[in-house]
């Protein structure tokens, strides 16, 4: 198979397997609301350079995710997405999230599939698993724009030792994300007292909404955006999702992001057209395509095989595996093809820009 | 795009195409594949010298509709190579089902078999066969036909009691000056036989052959138990290195060997498939030791070029990808490595038959 000019644009995700999230393999998050099993990959040292990290994992357990650290900052913008795994129901979470989100520790509870927009500097968790009420547990997804993870931890609740631990962990390398964590100065207690229930950041937290790909379901506004996109001859494919959620800039409070999320189901192309392209094109900001499966008990599966041509010469690659694409600014990709469908999978782009402007190219 | 090596293998079927409508517009006579009311609504006509690359092979693909004999007064006739007649259904949900009853005279002494079912006629090399007649058509689409004739250059000599070399130059030339070539070298007997067609005794009827009697695939599954021991071994060597049928792969698919043509050095398939996706999975390209043709038609009788489904496949061990939405045959030489073939869409259930140059079909995986 081809293997050639941008094989370093498509990268496993298990590249980024952090061992260390693993709920039952380290103390610092053993019963905790974190992640069983997850991938984080950053600009610096997976995506080429991308003033992006992103995460993708699964989700079982209840309560505190970073018990005594919270809240954080960073010093760039994120969008933290909560989502389903029930492949036929998009609009289900199937767990219950509380997040803090200020300094005033403003908790936001919700129970669907959500984004919730966190500005740069702004503090913000803890985040709470109250309640799983699906029993495969659900997904979480981190999109930051920043090449390399940075947190500055403000708990009041971590002990000298465990702090002392991390930066050993940090100064080894190797363990644990690659993030660079540092300590404030000021700590901010959490308690239930210091707990607020107010309203001054519900505009950071936004249900997911699906719009329907098909054209029967479509909204006005929905349809216009449809017409927009195939006025050209492109047209839905085979093996293209139902149901895609996709929120713009102007959904998440005018990040430079936009991001989709949705099923697959069924082999096929993506795009039929326009011509024989079927569904080749660039982007004028760059962009990465990920693939993940949605087996908790195995993050390494995918269900599916996959080919995507890349560039204008239509190199193609296959994968079969959990993958991550990225897509430069102007280089051209697709059509994406799924040549089998063994489990439902699923897939997000990941774009940094407010919009997400396409041109279709051959 | 790279410079394009395997071009030359994949062909529209169009390549073949006979404009059927001028040639039944022709004053008499009408031409020598439209001589006849039975004969085909639509028909394309590849051959090896002048579409195949040379393969030791002539093979059709068309429509028929029309009730009544196929050669009008031409027939019986020969050809100095063997050669298979191929009758299907139009009903993709259903290989079993012709939609027409068909009776075709086999032997000088043109014994009369006919059949109501998908099947397949074996002519051996020299042997009088014909009139063939369409005797009635129940399904509204019609039926579909295609011959697969182990020479290079369309060959016969016609028997009929009505034809006759002026005839014959006469349908010719008229042909081309349709701007049709016809892709057939024609004789005319000096023995003519009477159109006479006699009640069989049954001395052809292994000649004659249902498709269902070769059947390995129904709804999707394959019919394990209709395997021969050999067939088995091939299928459970392909499961232990892990090969398994693609969802793009036949609903309904039927496979005659040379064992099932009488000991042609022949193979071939008929089957339909409806569904978007890779046709093999855990094996990429693969060869043969004999030649084959790979042929992708659309069963739409109102259009012969269209296909209803876009297919790609790779060619060669640099797997260059060919692309097409059209009625397409791809030429496949002995030892060149084909596939995967992965359907990216399809609109409306299309055909596809392979013929191979060789009674098996030996199959070895390249990557």
């Amino acid at each position: 198979m081809a293997k050639g000019k941008y094989e370093h644009l498509l990268k496993p995700l298990n590249i980024a397997t952090v061992p260390q999230m693993m709920r039952d393999g380290a103390d610092s998050f053993k019963n905790t609301g974190n992640a069983d099993s997850i991938y984080w990959l950053n600009g610096k040292e997976h995506l080429e350079g991308l003033e992006l990290n992103f995460s993708w994992g699964f989700y079982t357990g209840l309560g505190n995710w970073h018990p005594g650290m919270d809240p954080h900052i960073h010093p760039y913008p994120e969008a933290l997405v909560w989502v389903g795994l029930d492949p036929d129901n998009v609009e289900y979470l199937g767990a219950e999230i509380s997040y803090c989100l200020g300094e005033e520790l403003e908790v936001h509870t919700f129970d669907k599939p959500s984004v919730v927009i966190v500005p740069a500097g702004m503090p913000h968790c803890p985040s709470i698993t109250q309640d799983v009420t699906n029993p495969i547990g659900y997904s979480f997804m981190i999109f930051s724009l920043g090449a390399e993870p940075t947190t500055t931890w403000m708990g009041d609740g971590m002990t000298d030792k465990q702090i002392e631990q991390m930066r050993q962990a940090q100064a080894e390398g190797g363990r644990g994300p690659s993030m660079v964590s540092s300590f404030s100065e000021k700590r901010i207690k959490v308690t239930p007292e210091t707990l607020t229930y107010g309203h001054k950041y519900d505009h950071f937290v936004k249900p997911l909404k699906p719009f329907s790909t098909s054209l029967d379901k479509l909204t006005p506004e929905e349809r216009v955006q449809y017409e927009k996109v195939t006025s050209d001859g492109m047209k839905v494919g085979p093996g293209n999702s139902g149901s895609l959620v996709w929120m713009y800039g102007k959904d998440l409070e005018g990040l430079e992001l936009n991001f989709t999320w949705g099923f697959y189901k069924s082999p096929g192309v993506w795009h039929r057209g326009p011509g024989d392209s079927d569904g080749a094109h660039v982007h004028p900001t760059d962009e990465v395509l990920v693939f993940v499966g949605t087996d908790p008990s195995d993050i390494d599966y995918l269900g599916a095989e996959i080919s995507i041509d890349m560039g204008k010469e239509h190199e193609r690659y296959i994968f079969d595996k959990p993958t991550a694409v990225i897509c430069p600014r102007g280089v051209s990709h697709n059509p994406v093809i799924a040549r089998y469908v063994d489990r439902p999978y699923a897939f997000f782009v990941i774009g940094l820009s407010g919009e997400h402007k396409t041109t279709y190219v051959d | 795009m790279a410079k394009r090596k395997y071009a030359h293998l994949v062909k529209p079927l169009s390549v073949g195409g006979m404009d059927t409508e001028v040639m039944k517009g022709l004053k008499i006579p009408k031409g020598a594949f439209a001589n006849g009311p039975g004969n085909a609504d639509s028909i394309v006509w590849l051959n090896g010298r002048d579409h195949l690359e040379g393969l030791n092979l002539n093979f059709t693909w068309g429509f028929y509709s029309g009730i009544g004999d196929w050669h009008t007064g031409q027939d019986p006739h020969t050809h100095p190579y063997p050669e298979c007649l191929v009758f299907v259904g139009l009903d993709s949900a259903n290989l079993n089902y012709l939609g027409a009853e068909i009776e075709i005279c086999l032997g000088e002494e043109q014994e009369a078999y006919t059949f109501d079912e998908p099947t397949v006629v074996i002519v051996p090399a020299g042997m009088p066969h014909c009139p063939l007649t369409t005797k009635r058509v129940w399904s509204p689409k019609g039926f579909g036909f295609y011959l697969a004739s182990l020479g290079n250059v369309p060959t016969t000599t016609w028997m009929g009691e009505g034809v006759s070399e002026e005839a014959m130059k006469a349908m010719q030339e008229a042909a081309a000056k349709s701007g049709r070539q016809i892709p057939m070298t024609s004789y005319v007997s000096e023995k003519r036989l009477k159109k006479n067609p006699t009640k069989p005794t049954g001395k052809y009827a292994h000649l004659i052959k249902p498709l269902k009697t070769g059947m390995v695939t129904q709804r999707g599954k394959m019919v394990l138990d209709r395997l021969t021991p050999e067939q088995r071994e091939q299928f459970d060597e392909m499961v232990k290195t892990g090969q398994k049928l693609g969802p793009g792969n036949a609903d309904h698919l039927t496979w005659m060997y040379g064992k099932d043509l009488e000991g042609l050095e022949m193979n071939l398939t008929w089957g339909f498939y409806s569904k978007p996706g890779i046709w093999h999975r855990g094996v990429g390209a693969h060869v043969h030791p004999t030649d084959e043709v790979l042929v992708f038609a659309g069963l739409d009788p109102t259009d012969i070029n269209y296909l209803g489904a876009k297919i790609e496949i790779d060619m060669g061990e640099e797997h260059e990808r060919y692309i097409f939405d059209k009625p397409t045959v791809v030429i496949c030489p002995k030892g060149l490595p084909h596939n995967p073939v992965v359907v990216r869409w399809v609109d409306k259930p299309y055909a596809f038959y392979l013929i191979a140059l060789g009674g098996e079909h030996k199959t070895t995986a390249v990557d």
